[in-house]
């Protein structure tokens, strides 16, 4: 996981000075491994989902996908990318503006953004930074993977009540579940 | 007469070679919506991490490395460059880093917002002088059950100095973008691209809206506005703004 879980008291405190509106103390304490809270929850929650190494480091083209959840958009000519988050990235070819047509689709499981220099594209998966060329869309090719480079959230987003505890032990967290908590320590307010 | 059109061809020629000649470090990068984690200029990439600014360069072959690490507060949602400045937005401020040596960026200004504002999805973009930056704040976060959205100009001539010009209330913000005088704003929660006009940079003059359901992003290309909402995208044809038809279907397979 890299720096993610080596948050000290000075990143804690700007947080809370930034956050600490929407972050509960609690919530800060399940980064660090849940410890601050006593009372054991049982009930409805939400769990991570977790994907291993492997999972994570299947990147390659696929037919196109449903667009259900989008992220980061850009245009380079006349193709048009969008992310899907968690996912990958659809690639339209947009020539014909009233009639755009679904090309493929660049399977990148844990993506959150995206750019794009000359023929080479690069997005985040997860804690890892790809790099990929391009100049075949159809045919893309990994040319680097840079690991470790960006810290993970290790709390649901936008969510308040008990969860379970992320254990990035587990895999790359990349979506958050419903699920009937046992023992659950971790909880968020926001 | 032929040593005449020879001469025009010449100069022409030189004239291209001039011109490529200053393109030469421009790297291709397409144009991004305004909700991004990541911006490329030149040879480098810099993307936000959760409190830092990671630099990273990337080499002929596609390959990178992370050559810097600027840090900041935590709470570091969206990136755009223009010029040679980067503008960051955060759940708290606006970032503003001078980038002419590309692998050192230094920090010029931070201009934190008042508490209230404080909130989620800050895009910026920048036209000249002005940026101007939606703020979301979702209701009932934290207890407060009505709190204000809004879109800010800002005016940014000095930047080591930025400060607010003008604020207009809004519903959900995300994404916004221009083109010429005029400025786009997604609003969520009206379900409306919102359309002011900043010939007045300082005194935006709402002008109508096009209906939408759910826009996220926009990204104005000439004539014509590609706009992403919750799960799909939308182009539309802006050559007259008092008049935005929509060109696209659904997309095909």
């Amino acid at each position: 996981m890299g720096s993610g879980v080596g948050l000290t008291f000075e990143h804690i405190w700007s947080m809370l000075k930034t956050q600490g509106k929407f972050l509960c103390v609690l919530c800060l304490a399940a980064l660090f491994g849940c410890q601050l809270n006593p009372d054991f929850y049982n009930g409805a929650g939400v769990k991570p989902v977790y994907i291993s190494a492997s999972e994570l480091s299947d990147i390659r083209n696929l037919e196109p996908q449903p667009t259900e959840k989008t992220g980061p958009i850009l245009l380079l000519n006349n193709l048009f990318f969008m992310v899907e988050q968690k996912k990958g990235i659809h690639v339209f070819d947009v020539t014909n503006l009233s009639n755009p047509v679904k090309i493929s689709f660049i399977k990148i499981p844990a993506v959150n953004d995206f750019s794009i220099r000359n023929n080479v594209l690069l997005a985040d998966n997860g804690p890892h930074l790809v790099s990929i060329d391009i100049t075949d869309i159809y045919n893309i090719v990994i040319l680097s993977i840079e690991s470790n480079v960006f810290k993970q959230a290790l709390f649901p987003e936008n969510y308040s009540g008990f969860f379970e505890c992320a254990d990035p032990a587990r895999g790359i967290i990349v979506d958050w579940e419903n699920a009937e908590l046992t023992n659950a320590k971790c909880q968020s307010f926001n | 007469m032929k040593t005449g059109k020879l001469l025009i061809v010449i100069i022409f020629l030189i004239g291209q070679a001039c011109l490529d000649g200053n393109n030469f470090n421009e790297a291709v990068t397409g144009k991004t919506g305004s909700i991004t984690r990541f911006a490329v200029k030149g040879d480098y990439l810099y993307s936000l991490d959760m409190n830092q600014i990671l630099v990273f360069e990337i080499f002929d072959n596609g390959e990178t490395e992370q050559v810097n690490a600027v840090p900041a507060d935590y709470g570091l949602e969206t990136i755009i460059i223009y010029d040679e400045t980067i503008y960051v937005g955060s759940t708290s401020a606006l970032y503003i880093l001078d980038i002419s040596v590309p692998a050192t960026p230094v920090i010029l200004s931070k201009l934190d917002r008042e508490e209230i504002l404080i909130g989620g999805c800050d895009p910026v973009v920048v036209k000249d002088n002005y940026a101007y930056s939606t703020v979301k704040i979702i209701e009932n976060r934290c207890g407060r059950l009505s709190a204000v959205s809004q879109l800010i100009v800002y005016d940014v001539s000095d930047k080591k100095n930025p400060f607010e010009v003008n604020t207009f209330p809004m519903d959900q913000p995300n994404g916004l973008g221009y083109k010429d005088n005029h400025l786009f704003v997604c609003d969520q929660g009206v379900d409306k691209i919102q359309i002011f006009d900043i010939t007045v940079p300082t005194n935006p003059a709402y002008i109508g809206f096009v209906n939408l359901v759910d826009p996220i992003d926009l990204i104005p290309n000439g004539e014509t506005m590609i706009v992403s909402t919750a799960n799909d995208f939308v182009i539309y044809d802006i050559t007259d703004v008092n008049n935005i038809t929509r060109l696209s279907s659904i997309p095909k397979k």
